[in-house]
């Protein structure tokens, strides 16, 4: 019983023996390369977002002329109904 | 070099990647031990340590001083360990390879990290590994509590300002801990030498 409970205090104490560890130097090149890796991710990807943002933008602008476009030429295609209404009147008076 | 958090303040305010390097060079070791202590493999410690030194360079403008410098570090170190081993653990119960209900111990690793820590001495590291395991099987707060006092040394006093707990919360947690790894052990012995 005691040997066990000796297992288990020693095993508990284990934490004790853990030595510090000394950053490697390639860590330490890692973290001081932050600041420049930073600002190179700041300087390309919000132009490329800004282009794609762009382009989306005229994209969509364009989708919107053509609709509207084609939406007027199939209005002015079928005749009004006011146009319908007046013939219709008139057709009934003569009869 | 030493500032006090007002000086570093100053220079951070006058010139941003000076104050990032002064903070390399004080913390890295502290921020890299602490990382290694809860991931336990070098490789995984050094990325979460730049994430953690990434994450204090883009949020160095928001820092105003209302904590202690060495706390906010330590803090940001803290949560980005506990966010990666919250992953580790995710990746391994959505796998197929969890033995959790089949093997015959109570001390199963719960994450798929390979043991890679080398402040541990080749002599002592299977009992390390023993005492590491059992750590996980705690809930997440006692085990960063135990980490950090018996493994990095604080006081209650500082992990209580780390964790933004009252001392008498980390001595509760400590208290738990404690009772807790003993019944694993306990339950570990007994069952490996059966």
């Amino acid at each position: 019983m005691n040997k066990e409970r000796n297992k288990i205090e020693d095993t508990m104490n284990m934490g004790d023996h853990v030595q510090h560890v000394t950053p490697s130097s390639d860590l330490m090149n890692r973290l001081k390369a932050i600041p420049s890796q930073v600002k190179q991710g700041y300087d390309t990807i919000p132009k490329k977002i800004v282009w794609m943002a762009a382009a989306s933008i005229v994209l969509l602008i364009g989708l919107n002329l053509l609709s509207l476009n084609e939406y007027k030429d199939s209005q002015s295609d079928t005749p009004s109904t006011e146009t319908v209404d007046d013939s219709y009147l008139s057709y009934m008076k003569n009869v | 070099m030493h500032l006090d958090d007002q000086s570093f303040l100053e220079l951070s305010k006058k010139n941003k990647d000076r104050a990032f390097n002064y903070l390399v060079d004080a913390y890295s070791s502290k921020v890299f031990n602490t990382c290694i202590n809860l991931i336990r493999n070098k490789e995984d410690a050094e990325d979460v340590t730049q994430e953690v030194f990434t994450a204090i360079y883009l949020s160095l403008d928001t820092f105003g001083g209302d904590s202690k410098l060495s706390t906010w570090i330590y803090s940001i170190a803290l949560n980005k360990s506990k966010e990666f081993l919250r992953k580790k653990t995710r990746k391994k119960r959505s796998g197929m390879m969890t033995t959790i209900e089949t093997d015959d111990s109570h001390i199963v690793p719960k994450t798929t990290i390979e043991f890679n820590h080398p402040g541990v001495l080749l002599e002592n590291k299977e009992r390390t590994q023993i005492l590491f395991d059992a750590l996980d099987q705690l809930a997440e707060n006692q085990k960063v509590a135990y980490t950090m006092h018996k493994i990095e040394g604080m006081s209650y006093s500082e992990i209580a300002e780390s964790t933004e707990l009252s001392v008498s919360s980390v001595e509760s947690l400590m208290f738990r801990a404690k009772k807790k790894l003993q019944q694993l052990l306990e339950d570990y012995y007994k069952e490996n030498e059966k």
